[in-house]
């Protein structure tokens, strides 16, 4: 349990703000090419792949093969051509959790990314020509005026990404089985739901009070929101 | 001077598009993967890396090594003896 607790710690920590940033790096890029359609579809894709379905995919990119054949995963494969030793990415304590959040950040940046173009696009063209107008860089365009203007969207985002981490099963339940020292939250409660019910129960218990105080958030943001209209 | 300026904002906007398409490149690479491994017989997956289809196509293609099925007679056989 305490492993289960600690590495839902990490992956709130680290697949949050990754999303967050990875959605937001292609909501800018895509926002200033002629192919914005096609680039966004792709990166939405995985989202529309079944959770499953996209821990199989997973799964044979991290394969290793330990006797003498070839890697038939691509991470090892490349590894191997540059010279170096193939690495256990699935059951390797040090490397697997890292390894489980990139699939994490692999299927919901796509999700991130639309929500905040959809911001973007919304933020008034006026504002950023007349800080260009007054030599402003690109950067600061982004950081003093696009930013501060999509704040409310980018807490939207980040509260919703941190109760989906919160929530997150499927990947590890396919890739590593919470074996290996990845178990998670939802993962503990679902291995103990026949052997120890009552324990089990705990552990929901326990994960609805966690996500409490982002609810509770939530309201008193809306409630804000509303009191300023 | 026109073409210039062309090839100057080309030259200005050319990492974005570099950035940009590496990375489309890279979200899509597990799932091109997947769809390669789905047209491949199981033999070929459990041997080679999906990828290989594109260098070696002769080797990994389906149905390039003829598989030999056993003998009607000796599947009839075994069906009628259990």
């Amino acid at each position: 349990m305490v492993t289960a607790l600690r590495n839902n710690a990490l992956w709130l920590l680290l697949m949050v703000p990754g999303t967050v940033l990875v959605g937001m790096l292609f909501a800018v890029l895509s926002d200033r090419v002629r192919y914005e359609a096609l680039a966004k579809s792709i990166i939405f894709m995985p989202m529309a792949i079944s959770f499953i379905g996209a821990g199989i995919i997973w799964r044979f990119v991290y394969n290793i093969e330990t006797g003498s054949g070839g890697q038939i995963g691509i991470l090892n494969a490349i590894i191997v051509a540059l010279g170096g030793q193939p690495v256990a990415w699935l059951s390797n304590p040090i490397v697997n959790n890292y390894a489980l959040m990139v699939v994490g950040v692999w299927l919901w940046a796509g999700f991130c990314m639309t929500i905040l173009s959809a911001a973007l696009k919304s933020v008034p063209s006026e504002l950023m020509e007349a800080a260009r107008v007054d030599g402003a860089t690109e950067w600061s365009v982004f950081s003093k005026i696009t930013v501060p203007v999509i704040m409310p969207t980018i807490v939207v985002v980040t509260t919703t990404m941190v109760i989906n981490v919160l929530k997150v099963f499927d990947i590890v339940f396919v890739l590593t089985g919470g074996n290996f020292g990845t178990e998670v939250i939802a993962n503990r409660m679902f291995k103990l739901i026949v052997t120890d019910t009552g324990r089990s129960m705990a552990i929901a218990v326990i994960l609805v009070l966690l996500t409490v105080p982002i609810m509770v958030f939530n309201v008193y943001r809306f409630r804000q929101q509303e009191a300023m209209r | 001077m026109k073409p210039f300026s062309r090839l100057n904002r080309f030259l200005k906007s050319l990492p974005l598009h570099v950035i940009l398409i590496t990375l489309v490149l890279l979200w899509v690479l597990p799932t091109v993967g997947l769809f390669v491994t789905s047209f491949r017989p199981r033999e070929a997956v459990r041997t080679t890396g999906w990828w290989t289809v594109f260098f070696r196509p002769n080797r990994s293609a389906p149905g390039s090594t003829p598989r030999i099925a056993p003998p009607v007679t000796a599947t009839m056989a075994k069906a009628s003896a259990a």
